[in-house]
């Protein structure tokens, strides 16, 4: 399933500014340490990230691009089943960006 | 162009929010919330103190010395907090140029917040204080802002490094 998502903040930047939009997919292979996705945090709810570690139990490390992102601790080791999906397509309002 | 079109279905149908979270509003730090939780903790230490002046301690008087500890140990985290964050997220290598004892400053601001979580002398927490003052110092140095110092108009009326905003 496809999804359409705003992005708020600028934790990602520069890849990702405040407004673009991202594509995800649910129908991703196994994902791997770079892929960006959406997870529903359970305390920060929807949040886009970069996967930094993937735990051998399939748990998901995620961080920020920029130095302003909330810090890896916070957010803290996610459940593969909280994702969303996998970013797969960016529209930024300054270029095009493909995952 | 195509961000254009998806953003005007976005204001028609509103997609869903991700937040790329950032720890604070960007380009906003303030030593002031260090030097607070600094001062915080000096007040807690003289709080300790009357408790233990009052001679015998009852129930009630464990009650608050509890408390008291477990607020000082929250302000010394928050020193450590708000001074790893300007230190981590502000001062990158321009800043690094302009002060470059501040890697030494953090760290022994690091040690010295640890060391009145295990403390309740006073003179711990002044030397934060100091510690936190220098930091501020620094940060305004940084900003090019001068900065004077005065006593907080508040217990514990220690020295505190304020910036001169007025010009």
């Amino acid at each position: 399933m496809l999804n359409l998502i705003k992005v708020q903040g600028d934790s990602m930047s520069p890849r990702l500014q405040n407004g673009d939009f991202v594509f995800t997919s649910r129908w991703h292979k196994k994902l791997k340490v770079g892929h960006l996705v959406v997870v529903d945090h359970a305390l920060y709810g929807f949040i886009v990230k970069k996967v930094l570690h993937i735990a051998p139990d399939g748990q998901l490390w995620l961080g920020g691009e920029s130095n302003k992102s909330m810090q890896s601790e916070r957010i803290g080791w996610v459940s593969a089943r909280r994702v969303i999906g996998k970013v797969i397509f960016c529209i930024c309002s300054s270029k095009v960006y493909r995952n | 162009m195509m961000h254009s079109v998806v953003k005007t279905l976005d204001k028609i149908f509103g997609f869903k929010t991700a937040q790329a979270h950032c720890d604070i509003p960007c380009k906003m730090y303030d030593p002031s919330t260090a030097q607070l939780a600094a001062l915080s903790c000096v007040r807690l230490l003289d709080l300790v103190k009357e408790v233990e002046e009052k001679g015998d301690v009852d129930v009630a008087g464990f009650a608050q010395i509890s408390r008291l500890v477990m607020e000082k140990e929250a302000a010394c985290t928050e020193v450590k907090e708000a001074v790893r964050v300007i230190w981590g997220d502000y001062f990158k290598a321009p800043q690094f140029e302009q002060v470059p004892t501040i890697h030494d400053l953090t760290h022994s601001i690091m040690l010295q917040a640890s060391k009145c979580k295990q403390s309740i002398d006073r003179a711990e927490g002044e030397k934060l204080v100091e510690l936190v003052n220098q930091f501020a110092d620094a940060f305004w140095l940084t900003k090019g802002v001068p900065t004077y110092r005065a006593p907080c108009p508040y217990p514990p009326m220690l020295a505190v490094v304020y910036p001169d905003l007025k010009d």
